[in-house]
């Protein structure tokens, strides 16, 4: 259940730093979403995104001190589980695989895609996940915490530990490259990539 | 277009935010993550543990001491039953394995030493108490023979009396080197 207001939720900090296990059990209730979510944007994986989530709440615990008075919570524990995700990330990294029955339909498909062949709108999601899951970890972690939780350009800075400029420079240079995977799609419909030129 | 977004909200905004949601947005996690949460944090409550070794390294060492001793032990069985390491003939019954303490005691056999200073160098080794006694030994070896004259442990009071009177020499020369005409300058 969300805090009704953020006193509520400095209070509840303020419980659990005194090691009340039930205040800190209210916020992993908070926040267990949007980080188990971070953590599965970023890895593609439930497992690790589950590992992630326990291992950030975990650490939250043991440094809760640490937390300054009247802040949120969300960009700290946010900032851990990026952390925590970057390994998993690389983990899978060098440990990547195509799946051979994609890359086959690639090679056989058609120059020009035909009317029959677009895809549904539902399924154009898809294309645009694929497309961002080939993108790097930092591109990737900005797009995930602009577009999927809404953080402003400087949570994702504070998040992310750099200036303002880079964050958008990384949306920026992440956006390009959606632009110019998507664009190369044969899968896509023709209007459709026509609005990304 | 958002007053957050760097970048004007063209149809490429609405498919990453779309992609996104559909794909991640409404997944939540399994209830067994507070689960384990909580044993994380009991552990993390708990006393350091006082080893630090993994317990991997532990039970090979232990199964290796436990083996070593049971090899040693069926070793010392042979020795005390020499010929005992075939078949047994008959309808006679193998002893259980068990280890006898008094197995343990091996008798040493000390056989044709004569030279004093063999003797010398056990009456060093062994307790300054001890008190030197012949043996025949085996059958097919000589008796052994010692000297009579013994030199006292180097620990007793016997032997520390004559140490001292060694390392003590009242002569700064030697009574033999005045009669040979006192010491020569190299």
């Amino acid at each position: 259940m969300p805090p009704s207001s953020a006193n509520d939720e400095i209070k509840l900090i303020a419980r659990a730093k005194c090691g009340d296990l039930e205040a800190f059990e209210t916020l992993y209730g908070i926040y267990k979403g949007p980080i188990y979510r971070t953590g599965l944007a970023v890895t593609g994986d439930h497992l690790a995104a589950e590992e992630i989530l326990q291992e950030t709440f975990l650490r939250a615990f043991k440094h809760m001190q640490n937390v300054r008075e009247g802040v949120s919570l969300s960009p700290w524990l946010q900032r851990i589980a990026v952390n925590l995700a970057y390994d998993c990330w690389a983990a899978r990294r060098r440990h990547w695989h195509v799946d051979l029955d994609v890359y086959i339909e690639q090679l056989i498909a058609p120059a020009v895609a035909s009317p029959e062949q677009t895809v549904e709108d539902r399924e154009l999601y898809g294309l645009v996940y694929e497309a961002i899951d080939k993108l790097g970890f930092k591109q990737r972690v900005a797009l995930v915490l602009f577009y999927l939780h809404d953080f402003s350009l400087a949570e994702v800075a504070e998040i992310m530990d750099c200036p303002v400029g880079t964050v958008k420079s990384r949306l920026h240079h992440a956006r390009e490259n959606l632009r110019r995977e998507l664009l190369a799609d044969q899968r896509l419909p023709q209007g459709l990539a026509y609005e990304f030129t | 277009m958002s007053s957050r977004n760097p970048h004007p909200d063209d149809e490429l905004d609405g498919l990453i935010r779309g992609a996104l949601q559909a794909r991640i947005g409404k997944q939540e996690p399994p209830d067994r993550v507070w689960t384990q949460i909580q044993l994380g944090l009991e552990t993390d409550k708990a006393p350091p543990r006082r080893l630090s070794i993994p317990w991997s390294p532990l039970v090979a060492q232990a199964a290796l001491t436990l083996l070593l001793v049971m090899l040693g032990g069926l070793g010392l069985q042979r020795l005390s039953n020499p010929g005992g390491g075939g078949p047994l003939p008959g309808d006679a019954l193998p002893l259980a394995p068990t280890l006898d303490v008094n197995q343990l005691i091996m008798p040493v056999e000390i056989i044709g030493i004569s030279d004093e200073s063999d003797i010398r160098l056990l009456r060093t080794l062994s307790k300054p108490n001890a008190i030197p006694r012949v043996e025949t030994g085996a059958n097919d070896h000589p008796p052994l023979i010692i000297p009579q004259d013994v030199p006292p442990h180097p620990w007793s009071p016997e032997g520390r009396l004559l140490a001292a009177e060694h390392s003590a020499a009242p002569y700064a020369v030697m009574p033999s080197e005045l009669d040979s005409g006192g010491p020569t300058e190299k």
